[in-house]
């Protein structure tokens, strides 16, 4: 039952990280020296115009009280209205929410798997050619900038090649049934393969490049883990019992050298929210990131603060779960 | 075939390096031990003096950057030294099982106990089942064997309880415990069964009790002195205790940096020990009722990296004499004794023919 007050005392650790997001987002969104009114007005509108229009978004009350009227609609589900789309943010914030959470889960997959697999090569073969072939891959995605990357593979693949599309979600001219609004999952569900197919090739480019620099981080958390697991004094044990390598390395060595490599990968996903900012504005992807981005460029403030909490959400909620699978697989954490 | 000193193991000429940035460490140089099935065998020396490292080479567990540069370990028929690691395996654990210094970093923390016994003893039978398949009907079919080891082998759990017994932990508390749980002494009686779940016909411990409380070693040393005269299993015990090595051994191979200077029996070692190292290291153990001061030998181990020419000991040694740095002493039977006391000694005091 440990691991159920472990939940609630994380979940309410988690509101009070959020409402922390909130206000600073809040804060900073309101005192920036730009006005929302002048850019929904035009720089020539007239002065009794823009009073009205101030004091229907409520711009005239002092910063507290707007604080509350939005915490107020915030405890009703009411995130505000975009200064741009006349929309709720929240309708808004729904409909980009999906292609970001498919960008980001195929990224972290992608980054998961392959920085494991090269990690644990890396450090079971040290010296030999792919650890030299790893660390290289490694050092080049932490330190090749991403949106540099992502224009160099959109010229070779797309301009040069033609093998993968420059950007979008899926060809314009298809017309894929949304259920969930996740296009890959709602292909699956209505059996429409073309749109699958469509859909994964505009995923690869944008996976690898959000994923890049988490799985050469990962890829070297987890070499260096599993150098120290390997001279880890269980590990002589088990070679003491006469197993053989491959089960030393897979049924001792892994399960603890992946212990620090779980913490990681809730910090990469972080990184990986703020990374999807700029890599769904290279892709054109209709994402959360880009959502946010154009609405700074617009001044439309409800929908940044709405976007920011919800990143912020998305982001606590993975590191929860990957305390909850910390503690899974290791024994010490749980007592 | 070489002529045979003792019937299970017979470790002879063995020299084990370590290639560092600093240099070479020549470890291990030329050590000679024996025993017969059943025998209880107990290295002892300082610190730094090999003793560990003689124990890992036996299992060929000597890892980068060490290495077997010269010598055989004969075990039984095999030689261990040259045998590839895949028939090595089946030696591990089956026929040579070794218990560890720190018990509870020994085990594996994200594994429940129970099942680290049970792995053992599945491991075992595995290894049985392919020595028996290669020996009788050709090789063993790989789906033949998946298929033993998916219905678990009924019998590995009970082995694994009634072991938890004999160690005198509780199976129904223990089994389900991670090692973090345990407390040294119950992680060394875990170590214990597990080692002994195989029954080997040797146990090698290396210093299985210098990390526990001193309540806790006695403990320890009776739990195993039972278990292995229960058994019958022969034990090549690491310590760097004369007191331990007197009481559980029949024989003992005194080491000073990575030589077997003085081996015999318990007696011979203990009434009449001859190598200036041995004497040296009897003077420096307090005894009750002792009134003089304790000795200690003079000078510090030696590096090892370059150690001293010819008798290794000579820059300590209070007989030191003009031989003795330039040529290594043979290690020689010392003739005057019985022959069952296998006393040895390498020592230019000794050697006859000079």
């Amino acid at each position: 039952m440990e691991l159920g007050s472990f939940i609630i005392k994380r979940l309410a650790l988690m509101v009070l990280v959020i409402f922390g997001v909130l206000i600073i987002v809040f804060i900073v969104t309101r005192i920036i020296p730009a006005d929302p009114v002048g850019a929904i007005l035009g720089g020539n509108a007239p002065p009794a115009t823009v009073d009205a229009m101030r004091h229907q978004l409520g711009l005239d009350k002092p910063i507290f009280a707007q604080l509350l009227d939005y915490l107020g609609g915030l405890l009703r589900g009411d995130l505000g209205t975009s200064l741009v789309s006349s929309r709720p943010v929240l309708t808004d914030i729904l409909e980009f929410l999906p292609a970001t959470i498919e960008l980001a889960v195929s990224s972290i997959i992608f980054a998961v798997v392959l920085g494991i697999i090269l990690g644990l090569l890396s450090a079971v073969f040290r010296n030999h050619f792919i650890d030299h072939f790893s660390r290289v891959f490694s050092i080049l995605g932490i330190s090749l900038p991403g949106f540099w990357l992502g224009l160099i593979l959109i010229l070779i693949f797309y301009y040069k090649l033609g093998w993968l599309p420059s950007g979008g979600q899926y060809d314009m001219f298809l017309f894929p049934t949304r259920t969930t609004g996740l296009i890959l999952l709602d292909a699956m569900i209505h059996g429409e393969w073309n749109v699958f197919w469509n859909g994964i090739k505009h995923l690869i480019l944008p996976t690898f490049i959000l994923g890049y620099s988490s799985t050469a981080s990962i890829a070297r958390i987890m070499r260096a883990s599993m150098l120290d697991v390997l001279h880890q004094n269980y590990i002589r044990t088990a070679r003491a019992k006469g197993l053989p390598r491959k089960m030393v390395i897979l049924r001792h060595a892994l399960k603890n050298a992946l212990i620090p490599v779980i913490t990681i990968i809730g910090l990469e996903f972080g990184s990986l929210l703020s990374g999807a900012v700029l890599t769904e504005t290279i892709f054109a992807w209709p994402g959360l990131g880009r959502y946010i981005v154009n609405s700074l460029l617009t001044l439309d403030y409800p929908a940044v603060s709405g976007g920011t909490i919800f990143i912020a959400l998305i982001y606590s909620v993975v590191n929860l779960a990957v305390d909850i699978l910390y503690a899974a697989v290791d024994p010490r954490m749980r007592s | 075939m070489q002529y045979r000193r003792g019937d299970l193991l017979d470790v002879s000429n063995l020299r084990v390096v370590f290639d560092t940035y600093a240099g070479q460490v020549k470890a291990l140089n030329g050590v000679e031990l024996w025993m017969n099935h059943g025998e209880r065998l107990g290295v002892v020396g300082e610190t730094g003096c090999g003793k560990s490292v003689t124990a890992l080479s036996v299992m060929r567990l000597i890892e980068e950057p060490g290495r077997i540069t010269e010598g055989s370990i004969l075990f039984e028929d095999k030689d261990l030294a040259t045998l590839s690691e895949n028939i090595l395996n089946t030696v591990r654990g089956k026929d040579i099982a070794m218990i560890f210094q720190e018990p509870v970093a020994a085990l594996n923390p994200v594994m429940k106990v129970g099942a680290q016994i049970v792995e053992n003893i599945e491991c075992q039978r595995k290894s049985a089942v392919l020595a028996q398949g290669a020996r009788k009907a050709g090789p063993v079919t790989d789906s033949g064997l998946s298929q033993k080891h998916r219905t678990k082998e009924t019998g590995s759990v009970e082995i694994m309880r009634d072991m938890l017994g004999r160690v005198g932990l509780d199976w129904q508390r223990t089994e389900n415990l991670y090692p973090h749980e345990l407390s040294g002494g119950m992680a060394q009686r875990v170590m214990i069964a597990m080692a002994l779940s195989s029954r080997p016909k040797l146990l090698i411990a290396d210093e299985p009790t210098s990390a526990l409380d001193v309540t806790i070693q006695a403990q320890i040393l009776n739990l195993l002195n039972n278990l292995v005269r229960e058994t019958q299993t022969a034990v090549l015990l690491i310590t760097h205790a004369m007191g331990v090595a007197a009481q559980f051994c029949d024989f003992i191979a005194v080491m000073y940096a990575g030589n077997v200077v003085e081996y015999g029996s318990v007696q011979s070692i203990f009434k009449n020990p001859l190598h200036p190292y041995t004497k040296g290291l009897l003077r420096a153990v307090p005894k009750i009722g002792r009134t003089d001061e304790l000795q200690s030998i003079p000078g510090i181990v030696p590096d090892l990296i370059s150690p001293p020419s010819g008798c290794r000991f000579h820059p300590r040694c209070p007989h030191r004499r003009p031989e003795c740095d330039k040529n290594q002493p043979r290690f020689e039977p010392v003739r005057e004794e019985l022959e069952a006391d296998r006393h040895h000694v390498a020592c230019f005091l000794y050697q006859k023919d000079l």
